[in-house]
């Protein structure tokens, strides 16, 4: 043994050495490298480094097994002492899940919903090879851009552009009636679309050819729901639809319904062949910018030179038709899956949102987290600081800082996960009431949507470690010294940080509440403050003279006889045609005052209207006279301007004066000026009218009195239906359509509402633990001070003290950054409130008053208590 | 007084044997010489442990040795309290046997 020194090859000395209990006591390397020595001399070295190997391996084993034997003893600790600390402190513990659970779960909802909104278009095969082409340029100046393209701009480009794979089109036709026997229907779901259509997207067909379906005209394929409408158990493909009692349509098939997650939404594709021969006029004209175009593209294609190719091509094809007119073209290829997004065009297609919406969802969806983390921190720490006994008693046996750490961690993440897990049955509770606040029918269930698993996975794991990490650490530093003495370090630090947590979450909330006065207000201006004529009792319907031909004797007739029919009526005082109405977005032409040059046209809106329009509105004629049916000349030669037109002409008194289109080519006598009103909507300044008697009418305006409406709505019908067989009688009423323009704010204040309440419920949840903490760890002091008499409110003034000036501070800072928000979010309005103090105080109180009661619910009851039993046991 | 194991009675009689000199390694060889099993070291470390605790064995620290890279080894000799358990065990072992009948050697 002495002679010759063998030693242990390397890896397994090491080993040993790590794995070894016993090393320190016994030594085993040293004695393992005798007896390798010994197996060296008698068996040779295979068999002493099989000997070894078999050696290392066991003690590997060993300690493995010693190590997750014991981790398992430790966990099991840990998790009894954990579920022990739930148990004790309910109230905590129900504030602190709670919160958190309330953040999470608003959280993924709005994410259920976000994610919903991205999903949009992209279940097409094709999806990323698609893309919409769409015409930017400007007209008179104005820049604009539209949704679709002439109906033979796609005919060219097919031939002549070979990066296209293919194309299809979609145009909307007007509300129809559809007619299958005796079962009548206005469907406002039609499309009209290429064959095409079948190979670019995926909408599936389930009975039909595909190949086929939609090449002949007067064919039309339905989506299930609409064919059971119509014909019941009856198979519908080969039999005829009535389409407005004036031609045949012949199913060729069927679809499956629309998924929602579509921007295109339709009941059924008529052929495109069908607009050929009903509406040559609409497929020929280069003027009918009404063709939704998709492209699909080859693979390795070049979007920027298709682009400007395209361009090129738009202008050379259009250009002789455009250019007098003073448009430029220029061309937008949108892709499919931003469309739903990002596309805000004119005569875009219907449900689109603003991405900015999202962004703002998401935004707040981050805000209630961070409350809710914030809150749980804020309680966590407090709540570990009762436990310093326990930390120091561990300590002193000898757990390190890291093991503490660890121990807390696991303990905070525990609850987390509870939370969570309370967090997915709320989500799956609540989803139902999504579908209301977003306005979508949501077929998805949350736990197929795997996006949706992955993200609240990764929720879990940030507020894990967001809400963990600093408790946990904050608690492990504690001196066992102090910490068995009862005695916490109580820095001003530490009350500095949690003081200045509550104040961000009151600041958010605060924030918040003065966003929510901000849009209820403005949204409350909106509705009452009107247009500037009476938007009561006034309904409107589309007519259809244009179809009769414009400008024609036939429409004179017809409206004059329906009219003098609706006057007859008792309940209606006044009715009236106009190609547009308020509320509606119309076009507009540029005006030169006579004598001026071009440069100094200015642009207005041009309602081409019958005589008594703006007497049937309410709206007066300052100076000069209205239009006249005696007046021949009026219905080429005369103009009633609104008083706005009349300022920017810079007239004093405009009668009499001269107007002339930009193109020079007619001279227009102004004979009245009338008063002003809002064209569009609150968003925007008065617009510049100018009126004429042109008979190009688009709707039907009725004033009807208050007395029995319905009567009076079934005889307007039974009028309409006389003179207008063809079409449906669909009014609406005036104030309704005024108010719906709103629709999208009243959505934001809504939601905005929401996120409000749970802000403020989370903040108020996270006040409450902090103050029963407080009154809690000063249960002596107010036992003292009560034995030397101060009364209850003495003491509960003592915490509110302390706190109001937390909540005032947050006020303070909250002021300015909620004026900043709803100023910026007023500026889409050109008539808007003013944000006044009124709001600020308001919100101030109502953050104020609910901390302030949380507080004294709090405090009340310590102040109660009898002092002997706070003190009993000194 | 708790019977040894079969195991524990091993290192004992192995320590017993060995006299003077007994530490782990040559321990180690004696067992294995006298019942053919190769031991692990953790066990037998275990063993002698036990067997220390319940002052069945005497440790002694010996003079620090070179070849062990300067640390000692640790000798273990067999206490009074050793000696007697190994009887009582024999004692018991034989006690039981004798109630065994001769036919169990007959059928086996």
């Amino acid at each position: 043994m002495e002679s010759k020194k063998i030693k242990l090859p390397f890896p397994a000395f090491k080993l040993l050495k790590l794995f070894s209990y016993y090393n320190n006591e016994f030594d085993i390397v040293a004695d393992s490298t005798d007896l390798y020595d010994i197996t060296f001399k008698n068996a040779g070295k295979l068999k002493a480094n099989l000997w070894l190997f078999r050696q290392v391996l066991l003690s590997m084993i060993h300690y493995f097994k010693f190590r997750i034997y014991w981790s398992i003893i430790m966990f099991r600790n840990y998790l009894k002492i954990a579920m022990r600390n739930i148990g004790r402190n309910k109230s905590y513990s129900f504030i602190n899940i709670t919160g958190l659970c309330l953040g999470i779960a608003s959280c993924l909802l709005i994410l259920a919903y976000v994610n919903f909104e991205f999903s949009f278009d992209k279940y097409h095969r094709n999806a990323n090879r698609i893309y919409r082409f769409a015409a930017s340029g400007t007209q008179y100046g104005d820049e604009y851009s539209v949704a679709g393209i002439p109906a033979l701009a796609s005919e060219y480009l097919s031939n002549n552009i070979p990066e296209i794979e293919n194309i299809t089109r979609f145009a909307k036709p007007r509300f129809d009636t559809y007619r299958y026997k005796d079962r009548q229907y206005r469907e406002n779901g039609m499309l009209y679309a290429d064959n095409s259509v079948f190979e670019i997207f995926d909408f599936k067909l389930i009975e039909g050819d595909p190949g086929k379906a939609l090449e002949a005209p007067y064919t039309i394929v339905l989506t299930a729901e609409t064919a059971v409408k119509y014909f019941g158990r009856e198979d519908p493909v080969g039999k005829k639809i009535r389409c407005r009692e004036s031609f045949d349509l012949t199913v060729t098939g069927i679809i499956k319904k629309v998924p929602v997650n579509s921007h295109l939404q339709f009941d059924g594709l008529i052929s495109m062949e069908t607009v050929k021969k009903v509406f040559m006029h609409r497929y020929e004209s280069p003027n009918h910018f009404e063709f939704y175009t998709y492209l699909l593209m080859k693979e390795g294609y070049n979007i920027k030179t298709l682009e400007s190719k395209l361009t090129g091509f738009f202008n050379e094809q259009f250009g002789d038709f455009l250019n007098p007119l003073g448009r430029k073209l220029g061309v937008l290829m949108q892709p499919l899956t931003s469309i739903h997004l990002r596309s805000n065009l004119l005569y875009d297609t219907p449900g689109n949102v603003n991405i900015l919406y999202i962004y703002g969802l998401l935004t707040g969806a981050v805000f209630i987290l961070l409350i809710a983390s914030v809150n749980y921190v804020n309680l966590s720490t407090v709540r570990l600081s009762r436990r310093a006994k326990e930390i120091g008693m561990r300590k002193v046996l000898g757990a390190f800082k890291e093991q503490i750490a660890v121990q807390f961690f696991g303990e905070s993440v525990f609850s987390v996960f509870i939370a969570f897990i309370l967090s997915i049955v709320l989500v799956i509770i609540a989803f139902p009431h999504l579908q209301q606040l977003s306005g979508y029918n949501l077929n998805i269930s949350f736990l197929k949507d795997p996006m949706l698993l992955f993200e609240s996975f990764l929720i879990l794991l940030f507020i894990s470690f967001a809400a963990s990490w600093y408790p946990s650490f904050f608690i492990s530093g504690f001196k066992p010294v102090n910490t068995l003495k009862g005695v916490l370090a109580k820095g001003k630090r530490r009350s500095i940080v949690r003081n200045s947590l509550v104040v961000f979450q009151f600041l958010i909330s605060i924030s918040l509440i003065i966003v929510t006065l901000g849009v209820f207000n403005q949204i409350d201006f909106l509705k009452t403050k009107g247009f500037g004529f009476d938007k009561e009792l006034l309904l409107y319907a589309p007519v259809y003279t244009d179809d009769m031909g414009f400008g024609s004797e036939k429409v004179d007739k017809w409206v004059s006889s329906i009219k003098g029919e609706l006057h007859a009526l008792t309940g209606v005082s006044n009715a009236s045609f106009s190609v547009n109405i308020p509320g509606e977005f119309y076009y507009t032409l540029p005006f030169v005052p006579e004598g001026l040059p071009l440069e100094k046209s200015f642009k207005a809106i041009r309602y081409d209207v019958e005589d008594n329009f703006l007497n049937t509105l309410g709206i007066n004629i300052i100076s000069g006279r209205g239009f006249l049916k005696e007046f021949k000349n009026d219905r080429d030669h005369s103009f009633i301007i609104n008083e706005t037109a009349a300022k920017l002409c810079g007239w004093e008194n405009p009668v009499g004066k001269k107007l002339k289109g930009e193109d020079g080519a007619q001279t227009w006598t102004v004979v009245g000026v009338a008063e002003d009103f809002n064209a569009r909507s609150l968003h925007d300044e008065m617009d510049p009218i100018v009126f004429s008697n042109f008979p190009h009418f688009h709707y039907i305006v009725i004033r009807i009195k208050p007395e029995n409406i319905n009567n009076t709505l079934t005889q307007i019908k039974n009028v309409w239906d006389r003179f207008e067989p063809a079409h449906p009688f669909e009014y609406m009423f005036m104030d309704e359509k005024i108010d719906n323009l709103y629709n999208s704010e009243v959505k934001l204040e809504r939601i905005v509402r929401v996120f409000t309440l749970l802000a403020v419920i989370i903040s108020c949840l996270g006040i409450f633990g902090f103050i029963s903490y407080i009154t809690e760890q000063r249960t002596k002091e107010i036992g003292i001070r009560k034995t030397f008499g101060a009364s209850a409110f003495n003491i509960v003034n003592i915490f509110v003290k302390n706190l109001a000036v937390w909540v005032i501070i947050a006020n303070i800072l909250a002021f300015p950054i909620g004026y900043y928000i709803t100023n910026r979010w007023l500026e889409n309005f050109a008539y808007r409130i003013n944000v006044g103090w009124k709001i600020f105080i308001l919100s101030g109180l109502t953050a104020f008053m609910l901390a302030m009661l949380t507080v004294v619910f709090q405090t009340v009851r310590a102040a109660a208590a009898n002092p002997v039993d706070s003190l009993r046991d000194e | 007084m708790k019977s040894l194991t079969t195991f524990e009675e091993t290192l004992l009689i192995a320590v017993y044997l060995i006299g003077e000199n007994a530490y782990s390694v040559i321990i180690h060889q004696k067992i294995l010489q006298m019942t053919g099993n190769d031991i692990v070291l953790g066990s037998l470390y275990n063993g002698l442990d036990q067997l220390s605790k319940k002052r069945y064995l005497k440790k002694k620290k010996s003079e620090p040795v070179s070849e062990k890279g300067g640390k000692s080894k640790m000798y273990y000799s067999v206490s009074t309290e050793g000696i007697n358990a190994l009887e009582e065990t024999r004692r018991l072992r034989n006690s039981l046997w004798n109630e065994m009948p001769d036919v169990f050697y007959k059928e086996s």
